[in-house]
């Protein structure tokens, strides 16, 4: 226990890092999850099918192939850019393909009658889309975007693989030090479990919430 | 042109494609040995969580709540650097197979949790009123049924699962992720290294999705 204790302040330091990128990643993820899925629900088929593919793509492979791209690939193609940004542009990529997949769901299920009707009352696509399917839409993916945010900040400590340094990075090296694994591991742990466990109390709370108002 | 950069690929894949199938193959070795320990897992956890005494149901609960809210990977990290120290060796293979036998047990549990309990209580009524015991109706009527709800969102965390085996590549087990990490460092053809990869994770995830859908339409014709 006094070796954790010791080092707590520098696991802290890394949870801090921790805390940045995956705030970075679930807002831009979000931003961009969130367009992709408008194509995917509405736009022409092109367009639709290249999110499609986009999906499909993300869906199938790991997300640390995608860090190893952009972490090689990047500067043998000219881009000097820091490897935390690169590695963090990968993962918000990647998280942006489930928040895409939530709110093309949520969008095909506002009922179709309140779409036709506001298209009889003559409203034009845009006010459709965002005063008629999205704030129905957002209430729907509300949960599930909260629940895949909490994913989003288990899969930041993947980056550790990678080499950009954040609290699993910093929980290696104590342990690498001092050998006491189990300690500092334990409390890497309960820094994550302190982060995500709120998000995933709140994520049950909106669902409840929402069975309720149906 | 065009040709000559798909001759300089298919020489490249040509020279790279033995060892990324080796890497493959213990990717697969990696999710054939954990999936069917998670699922099998899962059962005991959810034995506990559903049990009537708080002692065993607290601890399940405990324990679900800690794999579902913190990474695989250190999790896998303190297997991986604690086991040593208690004087067990174990391989990097083991400690991954253990830590997502772990983490994805815990998640399955959920999932068959959701799934029982989305079946309606008149099932478990017209279950007693045909004379059936508690028993004989959660394995005859509720079980077959929660099944064929369950498994669409099982193939979503079997997927997960083949794709958390890449994270071995952290403690150094030479599946492919960190095959191709090695010829990338090695050659920095990374673009070609990951097509090659892409298509071999992609082989995999898509014909366990397949055979998800085909398992699950075959249950639904039988029991829905």
């Amino acid at each position: 226990m006094n070796i954790l204790i010791r080092n707590l302040p520098y696991l802290l330091t890394g949870a801090v890092q921790t805390l940045y990128l995956a705030a970075a990643c679930i807002v831009l993820s979000t931003l961009l999850g969130f367009f992709l899925g408008i194509v995917a629900a509405t736009a022409a088929r092109p367009f639709r099918a290249a999110v499609g593919a986009y999906v499909f793509l993300i869906r199938g492979v790991p997300v640390l192939i995608f860090m190893f791209l952009a972490y090689y690939t990047l500067p043998a193609i000219g881009v000097h850019i820091n490897s935390r940004i690169a590695v963090g542009g990968a993962l918000t990529i990647y998280a942006a393909a489930f928040v895409c997949e939530i709110v093309r769901g949520a969008i095909a299920s506002v009922p179709r009658g309140q779409i036709n009707a506001a298209k009889s009352l003559g409203l034009r696509w845009h006010t459709i889309l965002f005063d008629i399917t999205l704030p129905q839409a957002m209430k729907l993916s509300l949960p599930p975007l909260v629940s895949n945010a909490v994913v989003t900040v288990k899969i930041t400590s993947y980056v550790a693989i990678v080499g950009v340094w954040e609290l699993t990075y910093a929980g290696e090296e104590v342990v690498e030090r001092t050998l006491a694994a189990f300690q500092i591991f334990s409390g890497v742990m309960a820094i994550y479990f302190v982060i995500c466990y709120p998000l995933t109390l709140l994520a049950r709370f909106l669902e409840r919430r929402l069975a309720y108002v149906e | 042109m065009e040709f000559g950069a798909l001759n300089i690929f298919f020489r490249f894949a040509g020279q790279a494609l033995p060892q990324l199938l080796d890497g493959f193959t213990v990717t697969l070795l990696l999710a054939a040995t954990a999936l069917p320990l998670a699922l099998a897992l899962a059962v005991p956890i959810l034995a506990l969580r559903l049990s009537a005494f708080a002692a065993l149901r607290i601890p399940a609960i405990a324990f679900i709540e800690l794999m579902r809210n913190t990474p695989l990977l250190p999790q896998m990290f303190m297997l991986y650097f604690g086991l040593p120290l208690l004087g067990w060796r174990v391989s990097g293979f083991a400690c991954g197979v253990a830590a997502m036998t772990l983490q994805h047990g815990a998640f399955f549990a959920e999932l068959y949790r959701g799934a029982v309990a989305s079946i309606s209580r008149r099932q478990w009524e017209a279950g007693a009123a045909l004379g059936l015991t508690r028993r004989r109706t959660l394995v005859e009527l509720i079980l077959p049924q929660a099944l064929v709800r369950a498994i669409p969102a099982m193939s979503n965390q079997i997927v997960l699962l083949a794709k958390d085996t890449s994270l071995v590549s952290g403690i150094g087990v030479l599946e492919l992720t960190l095959t191709a990490k090695t010829i990338l460092e090695r050659t920095a053809a990374s673009f070609e290294v990951f097509i090659i990869v892409a298509i071999l994770y992609l082989a995999m995830t898509v014909v366990l999705q397949t055979v998800l859908r085909v398992i699950e339409h075959r249950l639904a014709w039988r029991y829905a």
